[in-house]
């Protein structure tokens, strides 16, 4: 039946659940056995080029069978119920992508008449949408004169038109200038904290995950490399300092690895990471037993973001 | 004054009970050229032969009565014949050449050009119901230009000529003419889409669709090898010949061409078969580069 109930997304464990995914594009695996398990909320799809980002995207949607292995969004099968999964999700897909001979408001319509909506709501929603997505003023304007940021900004408003439970942005920031940038992230996070809609935002942006997602995945050659909390980003950046001084920096490093920290030089400095809790009181403990061969001169927090984790997951 | 909260609300209402998934997709691209002037007026141009057979129904039927007996003679045969000719015009032939033309040559080639095919994909609708809703567009367009004026010609018919004993000898036109229409559409809106999925330019498609479909030089080479062999089964090649078998068969009208009206038809089931198999294969909604 068409009709169905709205997903509760928050009474699910998971909005996409993957076991044993492989999607070979002719001869070319693609995705190797993806299992991945996606808790409800925002979550950042991260990986160099060609890592299957996309793939894997297209292939929860449904619009690529997959090969091997199974995959459920939103707790229905992707093989089984495909339009029943479309019908939940709102897809900003990365390229350009136009209905001709429209305006914003005609294509936003349209997109919620193709979904099920009924011509009137479908007009009244898309009024809606095009304000919050800050189109309001130019929803009658002809489509071939919108900006970059504007053409991402109505992907948006036709993906969110029917009032998806999960969103799926690949590259929603890509060709955007800073502040449309900053638009752009702003609605996601609020989309995503604050109106109870899932998100799986793919970009190889790391700044636009740390910005915006409480989970982050890291794909690596089809394979998940790493899949972690970004709140845990914080706590290990209270451990990690970056040192810079003159005399024995050498000796100081030496010192720190004898014992038990990490210490690997950095342009004009050190990189320290501190394998306890204790603060900075083994970096001072360290200077005390040089007598003074080594002098700090600055000490800053480093910023162990995702950046690092997603280097050290990749690499 | 209110203030309207513009920051994004979730929707509570309700999706069609039963949505036709294709019929957005018709109903828009049907409103995009009816709003242009030119298919206006075209669609009435298309309306000017069927409205001057039903005067010349008329004068033909009422003769004696409107005392024009002496100048048109009463014509007795306003058969199934009739209304095949009607059918099959060069009036009738010519609107549905312009609006398969005009209207399907750019329906998929302008998606492709834009990248729309990932957006109608991401929505719930199969490659089947992207194809409905396209064919429906030339199909509207046919039905206006073909059977509507020819059915309310044959109402028209009905009604001037009462008795049991006409009706008995056309009550099966509008039949024969709905089927003649589906296969038109088929046969026409599909070869426009199958070359709207291969091609990007819309003079271009247009051009393959006349030269296939049977217009320019394929005419001229089928007319040449039934000259020299003297075979005149080398029509089959030509779909316009073929449609205007098939249809003369299904109006129950001398055949125009020496060939069976089976052949015909399996041919045409070759043509709609290839086209809707090449357009399925062409509407990729994701585009795969090796």
């Amino acid at each position: 039946m068409y009709q169905e109930r709205r997903v509760l997304v928050n009474s699910l464990s998971f909005i996409l659940e993957t076991q044993g995914l492989v999607q070979r594009y002719g001869p070319k695996e693609v995705l190797h056995g993806v299992d991945i398990q996606l808790s409800p909320g925002a979550v950042g799809l991260l990986g160099p080029n060609g890592a299957g980002k996309s793939t894997l995207l297209r292939t929860v949607l449904g619009l690529l069978p997959s090969a091997a292995g199974r995959a459920q969004v939103l707790g229905f099968d992707v093989a089984t119920d495909a339009l029943a999964i479309r019908r939940r999700i709102g897809l900003v897909p990365e390229s350009e992508c136009m209905v001709p001979g429209m305006n914003a408001l005609e294509m936003t319509a349209y997109a919620g008449e193709l979904v099920g909506m009924q011509h009137r709501d479908a007009i009244e929603r898309a009024h809606q949408v095009l304000y919050y997505v800050g189109l309001g003023e130019s929803r009658y304007r002809d489509l071939g004169g919108y900006s970059q940021g504007m053409k991402q900004r109505l992907k948006l408003a036709q993906a969110l038109v029917h009032d998806p439970d999960l969103l799926l942005l690949d590259e929603p920031t890509a060709g955007m200038d800073p502040p449309g940038r900053e638009a752009m992230l702003g609605l996601v996070r609020d989309i995503s904290r604050n109106k109870g809609v899932s998100v799986i935002l793919s970009t190889h942006l790391l700044a636009d995950v740390e910005e915006t997602c409480d989970q982050v995945l890291v794909l690596k050659d089809g394979r998940v490399a790493d899949y972690r909390p970004v709140a845990r980003q914080t706590i290990e950046r209270r451990l990690i300092y970056d040192l810079r001084g003159r005399g024995a920096i050498e000796e100081l490093a030496a010192h720190l690895v004898q014992t038990g920290h990490q210490a690997e030089p950095i342009q004009d400095g050190l990189r320290v990471v501190l394998s306890s809790a204790e603060g900075t009181e083994p970096i001072f403990r360290a200077l005390v037993a040089l007598e003074g061969r080594a002098e700090i001169r600055e000490m800053v927090e480093a910023t162990r973001g995702i950046q690092e984790s997603f280097v050290e997951a990749t690499s | 004054m209110p203030i309207y909260d513009q920051g994004y609300q979730r929707w509570n209402g309700e999706m069609a009970k039963h949505p036709v998934r294709w019929w957005p997709i018709l109903r828009r691209g049907v409103l995009e050229v009816v709003k242009q002037r030119k298919y206006l007026m075209l669609m009435l141009g298309a309306w000017i032969a069927p409205l001057v057979k039903g005067v010349e129904l008329y004068f033909k039927s009422r003769a004696n009565e409107v005392g024009v007996g002496q100048i048109l003679p009463v014509n007795t045969d306003i058969g199934m014949s009739f209304f095949y000719d009607v059918f099959t015009s060069v009036a009738s032939e010519l609107a549905v050449l312009l609006f398969v033309v005009l209207v399907g040559s750019d329906l998929i080639a302008r998606d492709r050009r834009h990248n729309a095919l990932q957006m109608y994909f991401s929505k719930p609708l199969t490659r089947n119901d992207y194809i409905m809703g396209k064919l429906g567009v030339v199909a509207a367009f046919i039905v206006m230009v073909v059977w509507v004026p020819n059915i309310i010609l044959w109402l028209f018919a009905i009604s001037l000529r009462h008795g049991s004993s006409y009706f008995a000898a056309v009550w099966a036109a509008p039949f024969a003419g709905t089927a003649y229409t589906v296969l038109l559409i088929a046969v026409t809106g599909l070869l426009i889409l199958a070359l709207s999925s291969i091609g990007r330019r819309a003079n271009l498609i247009a051009v393959s669709w006349l030269i296939i479909y049977g217009y320019g030089p394929l005419a001229g080479v089928v007319e040449l090898l039934q000259g020299f062999t003297g075979h005149e089964r080398w029509g089959l090649i030509r779909i316009k010949g073929n449609l205007d078998q098939v249809g003369a068969w299904m109006f129950g009208v001398r055949l125009p061409n020496d060939f069976h009206p089976i052949l015909s038809t399996l041919v045409l089931a070759v043509v709609v078969g290839g086209c809707y198999w090449l357009v399925r294969r062409r509407i990729e909604p994701v585009e795969v580069v090796l």
